[in-house]
């Protein structure tokens, strides 16, 4: 393949992943919204995009995704070693049991479907998902990513703004199920989010080495309400 | 401070950087029907107005095999205006097999301006309990002051004594830049709580009933027990946290 057509398999490969339909389970996750919402944080489509913003801008692109820009760069050079580090610190972060679970849960099974498939670029894959399996390593969803698009030669910043996307793209589907929020809503915030995205996204890279941070109490306090939470329409 | 037991009794030996002053021992509260009356309580306190510019607070707690123990401030600790730098605090404890510790951080109100640094670098040992609590107000709410500090820094770790990493909580709040994306991850409460529980998340189960704005949360690694609180305001956190911390303080090994 010339360079071009290398660009639009990684290109394709990331949409394949990043979609909702791929049976990564991202989709049964609402990431503490559902119970922010019954909690009375969240009100309508407005409290939506704010608690999405600062979802992204304060706990995934300091965190997951400077954990994924890590452990892709190590990926790239088959530093395995390096990609469990990097994994064990960024489930380390993780206090919250649910968010927890959904994060190596999607990672998991993000590996286990990409193995299935790869052929000749699941070396890397099947190893990283060996790892997971044997228990010597968490399966972050972001360090899953990174070993994914590693093995797939999709660049780094691709990677990160596709998780930041997704992540966006995920919670304001789950908050359509939660609220009275039109898919016009949605689209309108995802349009507003998109060049926050790229900013976010460049820094997520460029500080990547920067120790993983996040601050988003409302998230955090409502994923461990929604453990006990009578009814349940997501996982987390 | 370094709290041991010997063939005499618990020994303690206490040096502290400028500016921090340990009262006690004390016996230990009485609370809710359970009893501390056979542990040493310390306070901590800082004889100057609060963290001021350049200032650099460093706290060493040891706790040895067997020995139960409370540390607790007299008083919240005020963050003020920075030019430059701003202020450290770092924390650093360890407890020993068998040890169990009571720490409490306390709150931190930092003021307009600020600038603060606060670490934590949490030790723990097979067989060791701690009880760590911290809370934060958002400013001087009182004083209208919401989110008027310029940086703030918190970073907690707890691992093993080999040095492996179990739990890591760091955050950097920076309302000049960030304002908006704060509120909207504090939803309307001025104030934040945390409790840690380490050495066991029995007695810590996430069916605890709490306060509507609480949660409980087992930590990775089999590691204990969170709680945290998002409150209108500071005070209303330790009565929200306190039966949690007195119920797992109370399991074997701890209070009568």
């Amino acid at each position: 393949m010339d360079g071009s057509a290398d660009r639009l398999s990684a290109l394709l490969t990331l949409m394949q992943l990043l979609d909702s339909s791929f049976p990564a389970g991202t989709f049964a996750h609402s990431y503490g919204l559902e119970q922010a919402v019954r909690d009375g944080y969240v009100r309508d489509a407005a409290g939506v995009e704010a608690f999405v913003s600062a979802l992204l801008s304060l706990q995934v692109a300091t965190s997951d995704a400077r954990a994924l820009a890590r452990g892709h760069r190590a990926a790239v050079i088959g530093d395995l070693r390096s990609v469990a580090e990097v994994d064990h610190a960024l489930f380390a972060t993780k206090g919250a049991a649910e968010l927890r679970r959904a994060s190596t849960a999607t990672g998991r099974r993000t590996l286990q479907e990409v193995a299935a498939h790869a052929e000749g670029h699941a070396g890397l894959v099947v190893a990283h998902l060996e790892a997971v399996e044997a228990g010597t390593v968490p399966g972050t969803h972001p360090v899953a990513l990174a070993v994914v698009g590693a093995a797939f030669d999709i660049p780094a910043l691709d990677l990160v703004a596709g998780l930041l996307s997704s992540t966006a793209n995920t919670l304001h589907q789950a908050s359509m199920r939660l609220l009275p929020v039109s898919h016009r809503d949605v689209q309108a915030a995802l349009h507003r989010a998109r060049s926050t995205i790229a900013t976010l996204a460049r820094q997520a890279i460029a500080s990547a080495d920067e120790p993983l941070s996040t601050f988003h109490p409302v998230q955090e306090v409502a994923s461990m309400r929604h453990e006990t939470a009578a009814i349940r329409f997501f996982a987390s | 401070m370094r709290f041991e037991r010997t063939a005499g009794g618990l020994t303690s030996r206490v040096s502290c950087t400028p500016g921090l002053e340990l009262r006690g021992p004390f016996p230990g509260p009485s609370s809710s029907g359970v009893s501390f009356a056979s542990w040493p309580s310390y306070f901590l306190r800082n004889v100057t107005a609060g963290m001021l510019d350049g200032d650099c607070y460093e706290i060493d707690v040891r706790v040895g095999r067997g020995v139960a123990v409370r540390v607790s401030p007299t008083s919240a600790t005020r963050v003020f205006v920075a030019r430059e730098h701003g202020a450290t605090m770092r924390v650093r404890i360890e407890v020993e097999p068998g040890g169990l510790l009571d720490y409490d951080a306390g709150l931190t109100i930092p003021h307009v301006g600020a600038i603060g640094e606060q670490i934590t670098e949490i030790v723990v040992h097979p067989g060791a309990r701690l009880a760590y609590s911290d809370s934060l107000s958002f400013g001087r709410i009182a004083s209208g002051e919401r989110f008027a500090f310029t940086r703030l820094t918190s970073d907690l770790r707890v691992h093993t004594p080999e040095g492996r990493v179990l739990l890591s909580r760091r955050s950097v709040l920076e309302p000049p830049t960030h304002r908006v994306l704060l509120e909207a991850a504090c939803g309307g409460a001025n104030a934040l709580g945390s409790l840690l529980l380490i050495g066991s998340g029995e007695g810590a189960t996430p069916e605890q009933t709490l306060d509507t704005h609480a949660g409980v949360s087992q930590l990775p690694h089999d590691l204990g027990a969170q709680a945290q609180v998002l409150a209108a305001r500071a005070e209303q956190i330790p009565p929200i946290l306190a039966p949690l911390r007195l119920k797992w303080l109370a399991l074997p090994g701890g209070a009568s």
